[in-house]
């Protein structure tokens, strides 16, 4: 039931778009520039992103840490800094998806 | 090192990027309920540098008994603005960074109602305070000093926030209330309007399959350990 990422149209404030996750969301980012949208997990403590067309992932779910609450950006760089339980991480996102090589972002 | 107490966790966390610097309200994990998990010295403003020449300085703020949550950033007075919850009272605290990484606390209001959301107006002229309740409330961002009367969200948009989001540079505040439905208010007219958002299931992006480890470590790296 909560499992899903609700896409709001600000002109009309309609529900335009929605998508199951398959985990309970809570922190959200997104990077304009890169056309990156950057979804964490709750309970799972999962990062997740997708393009702003949410059709495709960009990389494989990067285990961070559990109760991941809110999420800041330095868009600049391309780093994520995550308020998680056990505290605060920092996440190159720009490497994290270089490193994911297999899977293509075309 | 500094180290920040057991049983204190991030709540809220943005970056300042005229200062390069990341800012964390760390609150006592018992929250005011289980004291056992309750310290005060757990609650605190945890800043860091992020430029390479003070990657690994962290500055701590302690702020008392009252639990630090949600944050606002004003960059033309380099003023971080503070939500803080406590038993029956609570307050907004506004920290001065201009020198940081020495930090002053500049002002502190009690604010009589329980707060779950902060935001600027554009030219930040405005702070404005939602409260769990659907209370909200407008300060002068120098002063403290209230601004105007209290608004309450209307009950068909629903009773309590959950949360407050604002896009930088943005007049526009969403506020994410129990039940069913956001809430857009304009930070400089008061104006709102609400989307009712159902919760129901329709397409996949596919990231629900078995979670594979990341190949390499060296992308995520946790920024405070004690």
């Amino acid at each position: 039931m909560f499992d899903a990422l609700n896409v709001v149209d600000l002109d009309t404030m309609k529900v335009k778009k929605r998508l199951r996750l398959g985990f309970k969301p809570r922190a959200i980012q997104a990077d304009y520039k890169r056309d990156l949208l950057i979804i964490g997990g709750w309970l799972n403590g999962n990062i997740t992103s997708t393009d702003f067309q949410l059709s495709k992932k960009l990389h494989e779910p990067l285990p961070v840490a559990r109760y991941m609450r809110n999420f800041a950006y330095d868009d600049e760089n391309g780093i994520l800094f995550c308020a998680c339980l056990r505290g605060l991480y920092e996440i190159n996102v720009e490497m994290l998806i270089r490193d994911n090589k297999n899977i293509s972002r075309n | 090192m500094i180290c920040r107490p057991k049983h204190s966790t991030p709540y809220d966390v943005i970056y300042l990027p005229e200062k390069k610097i990341v800012a964390a309200s760390f609150k006592m994990q018992g929250n005011n309920i289980l004291s056992f998990w309750d310290n005060s010295d757990a609650n605190m403003i945890v800043a860091a540098g992020t430029s390479k020449k003070d990657h690994n300085e962290l500055t701590y703020f302690p702020l008392g008994q009252q639990l630090p949550e949600c944050l606002a950033w004003d960059p033309k007075t380099e003023t971080l603005f503070i939500t803080r919850v406590g038993f029956g009272d609570h307050a907004v605290t506004a920290v001065d960074f201009s020198r940081y990484p020495e930090l002053k606390k500049k002002w502190e209001i009690q604010i009589g109602f329980e707060p779950n959301g902060l935001a600027l107006n554009p030219d930040f002229s405005k702070l404005i305070v939602t409260g769990i309740e659907g209370l909200i409330a407008t300060f002068n961002p120098l002063t403290g000093k209230e601004l105007g009367g209290r608004k309450r969200i209307p009950l068909a948009a629903g009773v309590n926030t959950i949360d407050t989001y604002q896009e930088r540079g943005s007049s526009n505040v969403y506020l994410a209330m129990v039940g069913k439905n956001i809430v857009e208010m304009n930070s400089d007219t008061g104006a709102i309007r609400y989307a009712r958002v159902q919760f129901r299931r329709r397409s996949d992006i596919g990231c629900s399959g078995k979670q594979k480890s990341v190949p390499d470590g060296h992308n995520v790296r946790r920024l405070e350990r004690c």
